[in-house]
């Protein structure tokens, strides 16, 4: 990721404990740039992810990834290379992001660019917080948003 | 094959929302056992209702699905304000049915184009049916979004909503609100028509025995209008009653092989009888009040007033999209903002019992509340628990007369004729690893 999104899409169920970290990048982000960017919120299915974004877009999607042993992990992949297969959806939704935009590969309503984060979780028990090392990624993936977002702004 | 044994079973049942699996043993052609296995665990959301303020079962029971907060958001807002014989009328009223008609649009189209579609194209999801129809399932992911984004703007957000609370909203949309939901209306109506259209070629298996089954269709009915949340409880076989009366009858009960309650309905002489809900419930019981443009429809695509064949059942929500888009759209078209968001409710004390109509039919719920205001006892019976005695009957009818079929597409049709009511178990991932074990004969 070396430019500014135009979009930003945070995936998860805030009540699910880690699985809320994809809301919270958004959070954090509008908390430190307030309007730099939209920012868009799924908490249930993502099918209709190619919807909210255009042709000419730069999408970041941030989720949650499944439990590897490495809670906090940062996995970032480019959702436009075929095969995808992002480990760790792991899931409330009906449809997982991958399966969304593959349904958006076919519909050709893919973006410009659209980067993939991952951050791997430890719990996603109903009602618990984030895990400490996990809301430590988010705060750092949030930090190198905010710094392509304001260099993008002319304040970098 | 009158000498067929088999023993199918599906462990994890897909394309419903929940965990469930299904049992099917046929001995020398004669069919032994069959059960919709629902193994997810009890939820207890009855027992964490106890001891709750009289306010908090709108909020609380929202969280019981993702799919359909908004059916439980209502049956708790009528429940609780009928101990006290609050109405909202007016605005109110008309706003909580707008946003049903969000939750109706983006449930129905999720089930229509991705979870039972694929049984009658033979594909295994959604994505393959964009592939041969990109186009139409363009379409499709816009309806769904039209939906969502009617439940985010009355609702707060397009999942468990929080603008709901008794008496009405916390917050009433603007004009201007509302008006901007009406370009993507004017789109989601021809993707409405588009889908309907697109489903009506599908070939509908038959399920013979279908009406020798005496299968009670339940549904709301109220005034002049298709029901949402208000309504005397009536039935083809001339049920009609009021809302406390419904919640005396039907008869819950347990069963081994499910976490989930099955439900009887008890006639005037306490005779039990089956009975199912749903959109061939809803149509059956309304199909007089939908307007001339979605009967017109209904029309071209050979939906009859009476539909009876389960398989059936997606032609009807397809027509009840059509229809949630043009409500939606009279209702904002009409729409002036109401004075205040909400009407008083004063603290309830006794029983009140509400039902309003989800996408998959009746949702019932009764609270007791005391002199303090808090919840003594609280009865939840969702639609899937009462559907659950008539999609088994289903399955016996359809595996009787379809033992022709080899093991793996009876499998299928199975899956499929479960598939028919939309079951709503919750919100989980899902995998399908299917066993059959052949036990002997052909």
């Amino acid at each position: 990721m070396t430019s500014s999104p135009t979009i930003l899409i945070g995936v998860g169920n805030r009540d699910r404990g880690d699985d809320a970290v994809g809301p919270v990048v958004c959070d954090l982000v509008d908390e430190r740039s307030p309007g730099a960017i939209p920012t868009l919120v799924f908490e249930s299915s993502v099918i209709d992810l190619a919807h909210h974004w255009q042709n000419d877009d730069r999408v970041v999607v941030v989720d949650a990834g499944r439990p590897g042993g490495h809670p906090g992990r940062v996995a970032e992949l480019d959702g436009l290379a075929g095969g995808l297969d992002v480990p760790g959806s792991v899931s409330t939704h009906s449809v997982d992001v991958c399966a969304a935009i593959e349904l958006a590969r076919v519909l050709d309503r893919l973006p410009a660019s659209l980067t993939l984060i991952a951050i791997e979780g430890l719990s996603f028990d109903l009602r618990a917080p984030l895990s400490d090392t996990v809301r430590r990624s988010a705060e750092e993936v949030a930090e190198q948003l905010n710094r392509l977002v304001a260099s993008a702004s002319g304040h970098g | 094959m009158s000498d067929r044994t088999i023993d199918l079973h599906v462990p994890t049942l897909t394309r419903v929302e929940g965990e469930g699996a299904m049992h099917v043993t046929v001995v020398d052609g004669h069919l032994d056992d069959i059960r919709l296995e629902i193994y997810e665990p009890p939820r207890f959301f009855e027992a964490f209702l106890r001891g709750r303020g009289y306010a908090e079962p709108v909020d609380i029971t929202a969280r019981i699905c993702g799919i359909c907060p908004v059916a439980y958001q209502m049956s708790a807002c009528h429940a609780l304000e009928s101990i006290d014989g609050v109405m909202p009328g007016g605005a109110i009223r008309e706003l909580r049915r707008l946003l049903y008609c969000g939750e109706w649009i983006e449930s129905h189209v999720l089930h229509i184009a991705f979870l039972h579609a694929p049984d009658f194209l033979g594909v295994d999801s959604g994505i393959e049916i964009a592939r041969r129809h990109p186009e139409l399932m363009d379409e499709v992911l816009h309806l769904k979004k039209t939906g969502n984004r009617i439940m985010e703007v009355i609702g707060g957000r397009p999942i468990h909503p929080v603008n709901v609370r008794l008496g009405g909203f916390y917050r009433a949309p603007t004009r201007g609100e509302l008006d901007a939901l009406l370009d993507d209306l004017e789109r989601a109506h021809a993707g409405a028509l588009a889908l309907v259209r697109w489903v009506s070629t599908f070939r509908f298996p038959e399920v013979p025995g279908r009406l020798a089954a005496d299968t009670e269709y339940v549904s709301l009915r109220h005034g002049g209008e298709y029901p949402f949340n208000e309504g005397r409880v009536v039935s083809n076989l001339g049920l009609d009653v009021d809302v406390p009366e419904f919640g005396r009858r039907i008869r819950e009960y347990q069963v081994g092989h499910s976490t989930a309650l099955h439900a009887t309905l008890a006639d005037e002489n306490g005779h039990r009888r089956h009975f199912q809900t749903g959109p061939l419930a809803r149509w059956m019981n309304n199909a007089d009040l939908v307007p001339d443009s979605v009967r017109a429809v209904a029309d071209e695509v050979g939906v009859a007033e009476v539909e009876t064949n389960p398989f059936r059942s997606i032609l009807v929500r397809g027509l009840e999209v059509l229809w949630a888009v043009e409500e939606s759209q009279r209702i904002i078209d009409a729409y002036c903002a109401p004075v205040a968001p909400f009407v008083g409710v004063p603290q309830p004390v006794g029983v009140g019992h509400g039902c309003t109509e989800a996408p998959r039919g009746i949702l019932y719920h009764r609270y007791d509340v005391d002199a303090d205001g808090l919840i003594a006892d609280a009865v939840i019976i969702p639609p899937t628990s009462q559907n659950q005695d008539a999609i088994e009957r289903d399955l016996r009818d359809f595996v009787t007369s379809h033992l022709d079929l080899d093991d793996e597409t009876l499998g299928h049709r199975c899956e499929q004729v479960i598939r028919n009511y939309d079951p709503c178990i919750s919100c989980a991932t899902h995998f399908l690893r299917l066993e059959i074990d052949r036990a002997g004969g052909p």
